[in-house]
């Protein structure tokens, strides 16, 4: 494998904490990676003829900021938008910080001053063409154009900060073109070519000296999407200014912008989780806006950009702010900001006005704050949401979806506030796409391309409940010691899955990784009715199989099924379950609860083809923003094969199962009310196709898995 | 496909079949349950009331520890720095000089948090204090290392440091992890990082009882 970043793990949590400034900057060294001169063009895009000379353009023009003022004050969201936007904008004021301002120096204050907050005073004065607005914008970039660097850090003009710095120059100086002093105007022209110039040659080019090169390695490192957009705001916004040449760098922005889009899922996903897509999809959504604008490319076709809401809607905990979600996210509360709006401009593509109902609706839920602090409507919703797309209900969604990049899936029994929401998933680390990315593009050494997999969890046919908001088994934290142990799924000897224990993790060498975890079977019906299965067993050492299949009927029951089988020796297979509190209730028929703190519960029934114990011990969930400590049911049986069949009463039905085994073939037989299914669950006919599961209701098939069933492996 | 084995199959309730080919469902036998019985007190590390074990206090800058009038133990933890207050103990009757963490299933700490943190908008200045005053116990071996941390607010069922005196039961896993030697534990302490520059933390940690459970 291509190893360029081994050690990026700890750089990364430098980054993101903002701390990298500790360490000597060789600036002279640096700059001198930055040539004189860039090479000729060979065939440069061009400046869409309309927009040539003209400004602002890079998110509208003047025209169309007059026409959509008209749709804002109209619609009732965009209104309160404008009124409290244009409220915070007459009161700004840039207070002097010295000796530098806290946005050149480390990435949080870039994110959260210069584009979660900066960024609204571009929205404010084209509304409003407040002299006041306009003063304090001209203000900022006369603050930017006496800072020698924009990000004076080890990573110089080049780290993410320097990214969201570039976006809020350039969308400033493109808001005020025609306001500016033509000489004030020409040196901020020259400054932006100059930190556009450092962050392709140190950033792009990987010319910075002494820092890890970890955001550059691969298509889907959101990281590398925030610098994209900033490289966007300030190119665009000069590339035809008079005396300026940037010919070679927006034939390289191109190429960068092509790659990203060449190697981004259909589905629009993030590997990393809900909380991480959020992070990375505004700088994604905004660059292809910008882009497709001035130099008339097609980036707001993909696909992903039309899709990415679905893992933000599908992957939010029903009533609440909070989202549940696998890989890092820390699944706590967290309120509508600037890169929740982002998601609107899926509908404001597709015009999937259910779509646009679901993130209408989901904001609601990520405004309510308990203790009655106000929430706020970003900037970024003028941008994003299309007041037109309209007359849809989030209701009429489906209630399950498959997330074929991921190999992950979300079902619910409906999209109510107190629904009981059931989330698995069993894919690469990575994802499809990037995995196809590390195979199909070699990297220096020939071999498979690096990826950064860092904030991925070792956790494959793990799965999390949740029932009005209450987390029964719970999704898990933003983990800096990554164990299978700590999620719902199996652990074999008491160890976890292939690469576990990193607080980031590392890619596995010299495999390919879609060979190791995957979903086998996918099925959904429009009753909400659900079948998805995973194989995982290659990520254990001593299993041959891991088949878990999830069936999910929505209002009546749930059941987890295992079919487990060693190398041929006994092992200790121990399924886990984490959750906040649970109890026994009936050992010996296999009955537990799981219950919250909230008042929140469910029955569930465990049994096996095999002698099992039941434990319930400490889990410990570290959190790098704050940890938990849980609960876990573990139950393990010490033998070359086993079946566990796991029945869940989350509507409080109080079904009752029983399992019968012969000749290879279990028969789980489930009670709920006066009925009686019967589930006929075989042995998988190999490592990759369905379980052909069986389930009957006096006589009439509830659900039936076939070959047809496969489940995708990507998303494409 | 493994055959299955022609044995009697008897579920732990007593009902049972006898079959050559078929065998019906397992209940499990229960082996553990941390929600069942009271933890047993193996040995008590530190009572306020007692003056057995002899502590030694070791205050650092911004961490000052020291006894109370009623013989609790005060972390007082002050500024914006680091600082790494600890309390050792010298053995005595049925305290160990050091003990092995992983022999004992948790430890019940008796204790509350008092006091605020300030921090600086401007020439403003605010009490920022949160429900999670983000303090945690460590344990520390006998090379100084500290083996783990524990944040009471984590433990506690609302989530917050304890405002009140309370008795956490506090977990050893904590403290036996993987990469860190936890066999000889022979001091405890608040140990802070280095806090924003804007924030003045005015906190203590008022201990009265310590106590080792298998």
């Amino acid at each position: 494998m291509s190893t360029p970043n081994k050690f990026a793990i700890a750089t990364l949590s430098l980054l993101l904490t903002g701390s990298a400034t500790f360490a000597a900057v060789d600036y002279q060294a640096d700059l001198a990676k930055v040539p004189a001169a860039d090479p000729a063009a060979a065939d440069a895009p061009q400046i869409v003829p309309a927009l040539r000379g003209k400004h602002p353009r890079l998110l509208f023009t003047a025209k169309e900021i007059a026409d959509e003022s008209k749709a804002i004050d109209a619609d009732p969201i965009l209104s309160k938008a404008k009124t409290a936007l244009l409220t915070w904008a007459e009161r700004y004021k840039l207070q002097p910080e010295s000796p530098k301002p806290q946005i050149v120096l480390n990435d949080t204050a870039a994110l959260t001053t210069s584009v979660n907050q900066n960024v609204g005073l571009v929205y404010a004065y084209a509304l409003s063409h407040s002299p006041k607005v306009r003063d304090s914008i001209i203000s900022i970039l006369k603050m930017m154009l006496d800072q020698p660097y924009w990000a004076d850090t080890v990573e110089l003009d080049s780290n993410m900060g320097a990214g969201n710095n570039m976006l809020m120059v350039g969308l400033m100086f493109d808001a005020v073109y025609n306001d500016l002093d033509p000489q004030l105007r020409h040196q901020l022209a020259e400054k932006l070519l100059t930190h556009v110039r450092r962050m392709h040659y140190l950033g792009f080019k990987e010319g910075a000296i002494g820092v890890v090169k970890y955001w550059q390695q691969d298509p889907q490192n959101n990281h590398r999407w925030h610098r994209n957009a900033g490289m966007a705001a300030c190119l665009l916004a000069i590339a035809d200014e008079p005396g300026i040449d940037a010919g070679y760098l927006l034939e390289e922005r191109k190429k960068e912008i092509d790659f990203i889009h060449r190697w981004y899922p259909q589905d629009g996903d993030c590997h990393e989780g809900a909380g991480y897509q959020q992070f990375g999809f505004l700088y994604q959504a905004i660059n292809a806006i910008m882009m497709d604008r001035v130099l008339g490319t097609h980036y707001l076709e993909s696909p992903g950009l039309k899709n990415a809401w679905a893992q933000q809607i599908y992957f939010g905990t029903p009533g609440k702010p909070t989202d549940q979600s696998f890989g890092d996210d820390m699944n706590g509360d967290a309120w509508f900001g600037h890169l929740d709006a982002a998601f609107f401009i899926g509908p404001k593509l597709s015009r999937d006005a259910n779509a646009q109902a679901a993130l209408v609706h989901r904001m609601g839920i990520k405004q309510k704050r308990p203790d009655s602090r106000p929430v706020g409507y970003p900037w970024s919703m003028f941008t994003f949401y299309d007041p037109t797309v309209k007359g849809g209900d989030y209701k009429k969604l489906p209630t399950a979806r498959l997330f074929a990049d991921l190999g992950a899936a979300s079902m619910r029994d409906s999209w109510e506030d107190d629904a009981a929401l059931l989330t698995f998933k069993c894919g690469p680390y990575g994802g499809y796409k990037l995995n196809e990315y590390a195979e199909a593009v070699p990297g220096t050494d020939g071999k498979k391309h690096y990826v950064n997999v860092a904030h991925d969890d070792p956790d494959q046919n793990g799965f999390s409940l949740s029932v009005a908001g209450d987390f029964i088994f719970h999704p898990g934290l933003y983990s800096l010691n990554k164990r299978t142990e700590s999620a719902s799924t199996i652990t074999v000897d008491g160890k976890g899955q292939r690469n576990e224990g990193s607080d980031f993790t590392q890619p596995i060498p010299d495999v390919d990784m879609r060979t190791l975890a995957y979903l086998t079977a996918w099925k959904t019906e429009a009753n909400g009715n659900t079948v998805i299965e995973g194989e995982a067993g290659k990520l254990y050492n001593g299993l041959k199989q891991f088949r878990r299949t999830v069936i999910w009927l929505p209002g009546q029951y749930g059941l987890i099924l295992d079919n487990v089988r060693t190398d041929g020796s006994p092992h200790t297979i121990t399924w886990r379950g984490t959750v906040e509190k649970g109890d026994f209730d009936k050992p010996e028929d296999g009955w537990c609860h799981a219950y919250t703190r909230s008042g929140g519960r469910v029955d569930f029934q465990m049994l096996a083809d095999q002698k099992f114990t039941g434990a319930i011990d400490f889990c410990y969930l570290d959190g790098r923003f704050g940890s938990q400590l849980m609960q876990q049911f573990q139950f393990a049986a010490k033998t070359d094969a086993v079946h566990y069949a796991c029945l869940l009463d989350p509507w409080k039905k109080k079904p009752e199962m029983t399992l019968a085994s012969k000749d290879g073939v279990v028969t789980l037989t489930v009670k709920n009310g006066g009925q009686t299914d019967t589930w006929t669950w075989p042995e998988p006919t190999d490592a990759d196709s369905p379980t052909m599961i069986v389930g009957e209701r006096a006589g009439q098939p509830i659900l039936k898995l076939t070959a047809a069933d496969k489940a995708p492996r990507g998303a494409d | 496909m493994r055959a299955l084995k022609p044995t009697l199959i008897r579920r732990a309730a007593g009902a049972c079949c006898l079959t050559l080919t078929a065998a019906c469902a397992f209940g499990f036998d229960v082996v553990k349950n941390i929600n069942s019985g009271k933890p047993q007190v193996a040995f008590v590390l530190f009572d306020k009331a007692s003056n057995t074990p002899e502590l030694e206090l070791k205050s650092t800058p911004g961490g000052e520890v020291k006894r109370t009038a009623d013989g609790s133990i005060d972390f007082h933890l002050t500024g914006n720095g680091a600082a790494n207050p600890t309390v050792s103990w010298k053995a005595a009757g049925d305290v160990p000089a050091t003990f092995n963490a992983a022999d004992y299933s948790g430890m019940l700490v008796t204790c509350r948090f008092e006091g605020v943190m300030h921090r600086k908008f401007g020439n403003k200045i605010i009490d920022q204090s949160g429900d999670n005053l983000w303090l945690s116990l460590s344990l520390i071996n006998n090379k100084g290392e500290s083996v783990g941390l524990a944040n009471p607010a984590d433990i506690t069922d609302d989530r917050k440091s304890p405002r009140e005196t309370t008795e956490l039961f506090i977990p050893m896993l904590y403290f036996v992890r993987p990469g860190f030697d936890s066999t000889h534990i022979s001091a405890f302490g608040f140990p802070v990082i280095a806090g924003r520059p804007e924030n003045d933390r005015d906190f203590h940690v008022i201990i009265e009882k310590i106590a080792l459970v298998r």
